[in-house]
């Protein structure tokens, strides 16, 4: 991007005029750039700047559902903090099924995509289907899951029990949304079985636009295929990678549908996100302002990232192919 | 897309910015008029009176509702229009309505929510004195009032917790019906062993907020006193309930309960597993209409051995929670006075006994009047209801169910504190102390904000 | 880039069509298979389980003892009951096709124009508004719906757009601009900008560039908005379920939560046949774009 003579071309494009470069001189050469993002401008100003402001607003304030707040400073992050002990399992366990989470979306999302690119016959079947998670209604395919982990006939443990040969070998039956542990891991599961798809058809299409003549030329210099991967596909993919992590990231410190329907944040607590309990204060008790605390707890922190993160990305994306 | 085109252009070609103002403001009103037409024709002329209430589990139930709202309409020539949303996104919703302060007319408040929506709940006291006096009082105290005193809820109808059980499993043991949560700790060890355990929640469930509070009042133990604002909940008698529900946990029930959802329990029962659980009549219910199976004997269907019992009584008396339902009014209703109305003519003896029949006796009536409603001598297994209210009470008892209490019942911290002494996390002194902390740091924000 | 017209399907591509291929290679190709079957199977067993449960008998739902992978016969009882009981499809997915077609239409056009600017051209702020977009992003959506509602109940005061599609159509967008911005932007970023410059020395406008030149490129990233936008919103839950209370005005996912939990009861049957019969759309939507994903469109484009 740094490299087009931005300058030039917008001269040539438009007649010059004095004000018009005066502008530009402290605008930046593309102004029209602005009649681009008016759209986009408008419908976020009006319905997510002022909401989220106001979000913001609330977690300073003593907001309670339909009526006045008045100002109260870090009284409300003080109390979770401080007097909160359910609260502080929530930041453990947000960041626990925050970590796992993506780290197995990105890993096994990636493997796939590079597997599904490989293949040739079938491809619509394979595609197809491991992007299925992706389609059915959440609410649904949520409720699909809960069938499957229920503790009382689980078809996970009628496996174990009744399938050879599982049941020779005498595990379970797991209470896999009773167990503190094991109900953790069960939703962190189907967070991953729903988010893979997301990884898949964003990096599938990232490495659709991989120019082919760079493994042609790695080939004729008799590179590996991990080498391959390593110097040309890991390297051009940084930049859809970065965005979808980041993107997924934020999603899984925000899932709530997972929790609300599997375990509610049970089994004692072991499974409340900062989502489900930010919910349970501002909307069941209408403690709205103890919600937006909860919820904007990493705020500050996840801020730094995503304004680094993308600085990055930005520069990063510059490369010449 | 090309109208955006447009925009675009005319953005880059006007020189003034108010006159880019003025383009937009057109375009915009433009579509504001596309949008107004066509979608909900002239609302402005007609009135219409909206109720908002949850899925009833009978649906039959809301039929009947919908069809009352719409004779009251037709003779007062409203509209009228009945809502519903799924009972665990009720809450939702009616923060919602509350926040923007609008939304439907009349609308189903449950247990304490009459608290927690007080300042936005029109008082009812005269319709409560009517309602009452006409269907020989009310069975309930300081359901549906709020912390003013004054009635902010009508009440509607309560469901209640019978103890559901297998009569052909516990006969095979050769053991009466229980009478005593010792009576359910005994038979219910002996049949796990069969393997038909007992089933009560010790999760995050509605269920298990309602049935642990029972268990520990019938051990004369109490979350808070009397006067609703005290916590009362670290006594002796709360550390032995404690104890009570570990051995139960241990010797009768398995760890599925943990997991468990309100729905759970009945699936337990429903499938020939769970030899007793404590449940509204939904459970037995579903059981007929699914006519499912004994696993063990193909022929049977469960249902058959299925009745209800009273809840059992502990070292201190027979108390067991309910879920009341209430009806209140918006503030900012736009046709309050409709629905006051409505209310009159839906609890007229009449509609209320409709309403009841049509929810195949679900909704337990809160009115004296209805108590021995002829449906529930129709079927054996009905026989508890008349007389379930006298030891039924709602979750804020001794007190009244107040806002903070919802904290407490929302957050889950009974069954947390109930299910860590179970599992062993914590001992029942320990779970009793912190569950006193937890209830206190909640309760001394509650009066702080009421002041 | 503009070299990859034959294949687009990486390595493997050459294989075919080539009789004498090595045997380790096509052991290789193989192994690509093998290695592929865990996700398949992860990613379909949930689906089997619904389809299967849609087709069994509340009894046999019920039984413990039954083997919970097979149906003793296929009962149509809940598709059924979601038919004739149910809105489902007279209003419920009608209104859901609406907002959806309507709202992925609003976003990627939206997204398109921002991310173009923000992944080509430069002027002051550009960077401040593709972070501020992303920061909204980290207030969850169960908290925002809140102050959202005073907007909306605003703009109904004027017109009237609660309980109806609209208040959806105008919501969804929030929370898919964003995202489709910045995943557009990225792959905007992968089109050489030469072929932009050849399009303005032939006398093309910017719009004209980027909708004769650099669109056509970045097929694959728009159909990957598009599939986003569609699954997103038609899979959205809680907007619908606070603006939306009327019946005959619910989208598939309340509708369906609403009618068939009641209370502890749940038709699991009709809940299951719901999800499968909601998620067919999307699927076929797939199917069709799928093409553009696996027959290389981009590459022709760029010829």
């Amino acid at each position: 991007m740094v490299s087009v003579p931005n300058v030039e071309r917008a001269a040539a494009s438009s007649s010059p005029s004095s004000v018009r470069s005066r502008v530009k001189k402290r605008l930046g050469p593309d102004i029209d750039g602005y009649g681009f993002l008016l759209p986009a401008t408008i419908v976020m100003i009006s319905l997510v700047v002022y909401p989220f402001c106001l979000a913001i607003w609330f977690s300073v304030s003593d907001a309670f559902v339909g009526e006045p707040a008045s100002y109260v400073g870090l009284e409300n992050f003080i109390y979770i903090l401080t007097e909160d002990d359910i609260f502080i399992e929530t930041i453990w366990n947000t960041l626990l099924f925050a970590f796992w989470s993506v780290l197995f979306k990105v890993v096994l999302g990636l493997s796939c995509a590079l597997l599904l690119q490989r293949i040739l016959k079938l491809k619509r079947f394979f595609r197809g289907s491991v992007l299925l998670p992706f389609v059915a209604p959440t609410a649904l395919s949520t409720l699909g899951w809960w069938l499957i982990l229920d503790p009382t006939y689980s078809h996970i443990n009628w496996i174990l029990e009744n399938m050879w040969p599982f049941s020779v070998m005498g595990f379970g039956p797991y209470n896999f949304l009773g167990e503190p542990t094991l109900a953790m891991a069960s939703v962190i599961f189907v967070n991953i079985w729903r988010g893979i798809p997301f990884f898949i058809i964003t990096i599938l299409a990232g490495l659709m636009s991989i120019p082919e003549h760079l493994y042609d030329a790695a080939e004729i210099d008799g590179a590996s295929t991990w080498r391959k991967f390593r110097s040309i596909t890991l390297p051009l993919l940084r930049p859809v990678l970065a965005i979808i992590i980041l993107f997924s990231t934020i999603f899984t410190l925000g899932e709530f549908n997972i929790i609300y329907v599997l375990t509610r944040g049970g089994p004692m607590n072991s499974t409340h996100l900062f989502s489900t309990y930010s919910f349970t204060y501002g909307i069941l008790n209408h403690e709205i302002a103890l919600g937006a605390a909860v919820a904007l707890f990493l705020f500050p922190i996840l801020v730094l990232i995503v304004v680094f993160l993308l600085r990055m990305v930005r520069r990063d994306t510059s490369h010449e192919l | 897309m090309s109208k955006q085109h447009d925009q675009l252009n005319k953005a880059k070609k006007s020189s003034s910015r108010r006159k880019f103002l003025q383009d937009t403001g057109l375009v915009t009103g433009g579509l504001a008029g596309i949008l107004a037409t066509g979608i909900a024709p002239a609302t402005a002329q007609t009135r219409e009176l909206k109720m908002l209430t949850n899925s009833h589990f009978v649906p039959a139930s809301d039929v009947e509702l919908e069809r009352q709202l719409a004779e009251f309409g037709k003779a007062a020539g409203v509209k009228t229009r009945l809502d519903r949303v799924a009972h665990l996104q009720l809450p939702a919703v009616l923060a919602g309505e509350v926040q923007g302060q609008k939304g439907h007319d009349l609308v189903a408040v449950g247990n304490s929510n009459p608290h927690l929506y007080a300042k936005h709940l029109e008082n009812l006291d005269g319709l409560y004195e009517k309602i009452g006096k006409a269907g020989g009082g009310f069975t309930t105290k300081g359901v549906g009032v709020g912390p003013d005193g004054h009635v902010k809820a009508i009440p509607w109808y309560f469901i209640s917790f019978p103890l559901a059980l297998r009569t052909d499993l516990i006969a095979g043991i050769g053991e009466n019906l229980p009478d005593t949560w010792d009576d359910v700790h005994r038979i219910g060890s002996k049949l796990k062993k069969k393997g038909h355990p007992v089933g009560i929640q010790l999760a995050h469930s509605v269920d298990s907020n309602m049935i642990l509070r029972g268990i520990l009042w019938s051990y004369g133990a109490k979350l808070v006193d009397e006067d609703s604002k005290t916590v009362a909940v670290n006594s002796k008698e709360t550390v032995e309930a404690f104890k009570f529900i570990a051995a139960l946990y241990k010797d009768a029930m398995t760890s599925e309960v943990l997991a468990w959802d309100d729905r759970n329990n009945n699936v337990c029962l429903n499938s020939g597993k769970c030899s007793m659980i404590l449940n509204p009549i939904s459970a037995y219910r579903s059981a007929v209409k699914a006519k499912t199976v004994d696993p063990d004997n193909k022929d049977l269907l469960v249902h058959h051995s299925i009745n209800h019992i009273m809840p059992p009584k502990g070292p201190a008396g027979r108390h067991m929670a309910a879920s009341f339902n209430n009806a209140g009014v918006w503030k900012f209703a736009k046709e309050k006075e409709l629905a006051k109305e409505f209310l009159a003519f839906h609890f007229s003896k009449e509609n209320a006994e409709k309403h009841l029949t049509a929810s195949k006796g679900y909704n337990q009536p809160v009115l004296a009047g209805n108590a021995l409603h002829p449906l529930y001598a129709s079927n054996s297994k009905y026989y508890f209801a008349p007389f379930i209210g006298w030891y039924t009470h709602a979750i804020g008892w001794p007190g009244v169910p107040t806002a903070a209490m919802a904290t407490v019942t929302d957050q889950y911290l009974l069954p947390d504190a109930a299910a860590s002494v179970a599992v062993g996390k914590a001992s029942a002194e320990d779970a009793v102390k912190k569950l006193e902390t937890q209830m206190k740091r909640i309760y001394k924000r509650a009066a702080k904000r009421e002041g | 880039m503009s070299s990859s017209t034959t294949t687009l399907t990486g390595s493997g591509g050459r294989e075919v069509g080539i009789n004498k291929v090595p045997i380790w290679r096509r052991r290789k190709a193989a192994l690509n298979y093998v290695a592929l079957l865990p996700y398949v199977f992860f990613a379909l067993f949930p689906f089997y389980i619904m389809f299967i449960t849609s087709i069994k008998t509340d009894q046999e739902i019920n039984n413990l003892g039954n083997s919970p992978f097979w149906a003793t016969g296929i009962a149509t009882e809940h598709y059924v009951y979601l038919a004739t009981n149910t809105s489902f499809f007279q209003h419920w997915f009608v209104n859901t096709l609406i907002v959806t077609v309507a709202v992925t239409i609003i976003s990627v056009s939206i997204g398109t124009l921002a991310a173009y600017a923000l992944a080509r051209l430069r002027f002051r702020g550009v960077e401040l508004f593709g972070v501020a977009v992303f920061i909204t992003y980290l207030i969850p959506q169960t908290l925002l719906f809140i102050p959202l509602i005073d907007v909306i109940n605003t703009i109904d005061d004027y017109v009237p757009i609660r309980d109806t599609y609209w208040s959806l159509i105008l919501t969804y967008p929030t929370f898919l601009i964003p995202f489709v911005t910045w995943l557009l932007m990225g792959y905007f970023k992968t089109i050489p900008v030469e072929v932009e410059e050849c399009a303005y020395l032939d006398g093309c406008s910017r719009l004209g560039a980027l909708f004769r030149v650099v669109l056509p490129m970045a097929v694959p990233g728009i159909m990957c908005a598009i599939l986003f936008s569609i699954t997103l919103s038609w899979n959205e839950l809680l907007y619908s379920l606070v603006f939306i209370q009327d019946e005959a005005a619910k989208t598939i996912s309340v509708g369906v939560i609403t009618e068939l939990i009641r209370g502890d009861i749940y038709y699991w049957g009709s809940l299951m046949a719901a999800c499968f019969i909601g998620a067919l759309p999307i699927i076929m939507i797939y199917g069709f774009f799928m093409d553009y994903f696996t027959s290389g469109l981009t590459a022709g484009a760029i010829k």
